[in-house]
């Protein structure tokens, strides 16, 4: 691989992107955070002080200049809000693929998309190749990220510039989102972990991404579509690891048999069954106890004669529970999201380079983050500089 | 003098405006909201055409009279805005954070009073069911004498939209301590029914001159008790342990901060022992901004001041002004550049 020129970050407020921004940094590579507006740059400063910061539209008219005229590769994290409006989530970021490919000195680029082109419940599979090749989401979500995965490589080629695709898995790490559901559910004494955490995790470390981008920039790519994950580690790795680092008991396991009945509840998953589930949030009990119907009711009853009735209210007696009990049923096994049922994404994964024994991204430094991360969301406390004295001073699980 | 529909013009078309006051106000029958005033003509347009308003202005001189306004607009403009409502002889309610200073707040309430007009804040977490319920919980005293108070209102912004960020400057739209602090302060002032306040310590962080996580520590004053300290933490940097906790001697009372929210009770260790029922409040923001402006509405009617006057926000807007102030000294002493963190 040439020397790299500059390199471009998009989304560089993100939990992947402000990251990433400082594992280059720290790699030597002359990288440029690129945000919208002063807010963005705001965060993206205090998320990585030392780095440079622009600001500026991703999609500038014909004729302006753009804001990464001089990088030669753009790592594109950006996702452009549909604001709920699902056709924004296509046209937006078509529009910003357009934008970042008149980047005049573009050589290459890396395009960040998602395991959710998988589908939420991933199955197993038996042709690697094709799975890749053709996966099939099953949300919105993963919809639009295979869209614009693939509208960015078919425009990035008709330029001649080069095209990674990037299919991130759950990052987790100190201030992602996953780290805060996965620590949750640790702390939770009803969880159990599906079918005892031996399914692939499909996760991957916010620094050992960084990491391996960092390898993929200095190496060059062999594929044009990569998985990104820690193929090696299941949800019990991940789980441990971060119960270990807080001082938390292991997650317990979770029967087989009701680990399959879980994974069956996702993969029978139905519009009809849905429509159903649908019905029966509608608030017919309301309509039920309005006055006008409850007044309907009693003048149908009076009228009715007392051996219906009592037939009736003998049936209702014997029935009626049956669904307070499915529904403190249902309350109870809330279920799962479907991460923690699926099998593993396929291949070829990024390289994964050795943990350094110091400093950002090793394993100390993580345990540190994700510690700190943790005391500041768990329980309340005093952050500004004076000490606030307290007769009782709550001692927080 | 009110007329039996009540006409009510909007300044600042803002997504406040469009997704939270106008879905109210369109349903309310007493309302007719004549026109939109906002500095882009092509946003106002929009919201216009979205809710049916017959007339647009882009400046608010040209604009044709009305009973009452909302001005939501951002807080550096209100110095300017505030007095040319008043002038028009409008009643005025405002967006939270309502003015720069306390000396500001003052004059508009003062103004407002010498032309007879009224003039409210729009804090609507005060009808939050948590917020409401905590209060009349803590008015009782069923819990005994209140400890301190540690209050939170943190979360890691991922992006950032298309905005230019103007609400996180301290001199357009105050920082993170007026714009989401205004609520949180707010909240545990109309909580603890405060008089008055007296800042011990404040610190921001500041990047690139937007102030972006801000700590307070206060000494909070209540009629006949003694002074409850209380520390108060905004950030859009770090996700916090976000809500109210008030701690008593032997429990502490954890109030949600959003209109689904929950109102419980800890024991010291964290665990929750028991959540209330609410009864009072409302449940969804569109329930609140309702009640809110049904609250201003009959203000304007009968001056009979309501619970989002705004003279029962002075003590927010004067822990935010010291707050503020405290910060500036620092500048000042550290002659620290915006750039750095301080």
């Amino acid at each position: 691989m040439t020397a790299l020129g500059r390199i471009a970050i998009t989304g560089a407020t993100g939990q992947v992107g402000s990251r990433l921004l400082r594992h280059l940094h720290a790699g030597g590579l002359r990288v440029v955070g690129v945000v919208r507006n002063p807010l963005g740059a705001a965060l993206c400063h205090a998320a990585a002080p030392e780095c440079e910061i622009r600001i500026g539209s991703l999609t500038p008219h014909d004729g302006e200049a753009h804001v990464l005229d001089d990088c030669d590769v753009i790592i594109n994290c950006a996702l452009e809000s549909s604001g709920g409006l699902p056709r924004y989530a296509y046209t937006r970021n078509r529009q910003l693929v357009d934008g970042l490919l008149k980047a005049r000195s573009l050589k290459w680029l890396v395009h960040f998309s998602t395991v959710a082109v998988y589908g939420e419940l991933l199955g197993e599979w038996s042709d690697e190749d094709r799975s890749r090749r053709r996966p099939s989401p099953t949300s919105e979500y993963g919809r639009s990220k295979l869209y614009v995965e693939r509208y960015a490589g078919r425009r990035a080629r008709a330029r001649g510039i080069g095209y990674t695709a990037l299919r991130l898995g759950h990052v987790y790490g100190a201030g992602i989102a996953r780290s805060r559901e996965i620590v949750e559910l640790a702390r939770d004494p009803g969880f159990r972990l599906p079918f005892g955490g031996r399914l692939p995790s499909n996760a991957i470390h916010q620094d050992a991404l960084g990491a391996a981008v960092l390898s993929l920039l200095r190496e060059g790519p062999r594929h044009s579509i990569y998985g990104v994950a820690e193929p090696v580690r299941t949800w019990r790795d991940v789980f441990d690891w971060h119960t270990g680092c807080l001082g938390l008991p292991p997650v317990l396991p979770m029967a087989d048999d009701e680990s399959a009945t879980q994974r069956s509840a996702w993969a029978d998953r139905s519009v009809t069954r849905e429509a159903l589930v649908w019905l029966r949030q509608l608030p017919l009990k309301s309509l039920v106890r309005a006055p006008a119907t409850f007044d309907l009711a009693l003048r149908v009853l009076a009228n009715t004669p007392d051996s219906i009735t009592r037939r009736v209210s003998g049936l209702n007696r014997r029935t009626g529970a049956g669904a307070y009990i499915d529904r403190a049923a249902q309350a109870e096994a809330s279920p799962l999201p479907a991460v923690y049922l699926s099998a593993g994404m396929p291949g070829p994964f990024l390289g994964l380079p050795s943990i350094p024994t110091t400093g950002l991204g090793s394993e100390p430094e993580r345990a540190r983050e994700l510690q700190e991360w943790y005391d500041l969301w768990r329980a309340p406390r005093v952050r500004a500089a004076t000490t606030m004295r307290s007769p009782m001073r709550a001692r927080w699980m | 003098m009110i007329t039996p529909v009540i006409r009510v013009g909007i300044i600042g078309a803002g997504v406040v405006t469009s997704g939270s006051h106008l879905p109210v106000l369109v349903n309310m029958p007493e309302v007719r909201v004549d026109w939109i005033c906002d500095r882009s003509l092509q946003t106002a347009n929009a919201v216009a055409g979205a809710y049916g308003i017959a007339r647009v202005f882009g400046d608010v001189a040209d604009c044709a009279d009305v009973d009452v306004v909302l001005v939501a607009t951002p807080l550096g403009s209100r110095r300017a805005l505030v007095p040319q409502v008043l002038a028009r002889g409008w009643h005025a309610f405002c967006e939270k954070p309502f003015a720069v200073t306390l000396a500001d707040h003052n004059g508009f309430v003062a103004d407002a009073r010498a032309k007879g007009l009224q003039i409210g804040v729009a804090q609507v977490r005060r009808y939050a069911k948590p917020t409401a319920s905590a209060r009349t919980l803590i008015r009782y005293g069923f819990l005994g004498p209140i400890q301190r108070v540690l209050a939170a209102d943190g979360f890691r912004m991922r992006g950032t939209g298309r905005g230019d960020g103007w609400h996180m400057n301290d001199r357009a739209g105050g920082g993170v301590l007026a714009e989401f602090g205004s609520h949180l302060i707010d909240q545990v002032l109309y909580i603890l029914e405060a008089t008055a306040s007296s800042v011990r310590d404040s610190t921001q962080r500041v990047h690139l001159g937007l102030e972006l996580a801000s700590s307070v520590v206060a000494d909070v004053s209540r009629a006949g008790g003694p002074a409850i300290p209380c520390s108060i933490d905004v950030s859009v940097l770090e996700d916090l342990c976000n809500g109210v906790f008030i701690e008593f001697a032997d429990t502490v009372l954890r109030v949600g901060l959003g209109f689904d929210g929950s109102l419980t009770l800890l024991s010291k260790q964290g665990e929750t022992v028991a959540e209330f029922s609410m009864s009072e409040g409302a449940g969804s923001a569109v329930e609140a901004f309702y009640l809110e402006w049904k609250d201003f509405l009959s203000q304007c009617r009968t001056g009979v001041p309501s619970a989002v006057d705004a003279a029962t926000v002075t003590a927010t807007t004067a822990l935010i002004d010291a707050a503020s102030a405290m910060r500036d000294a620092m500048r000042a002493a550290s002659k620290a550049p915006m750039e750095q963190t301080l």
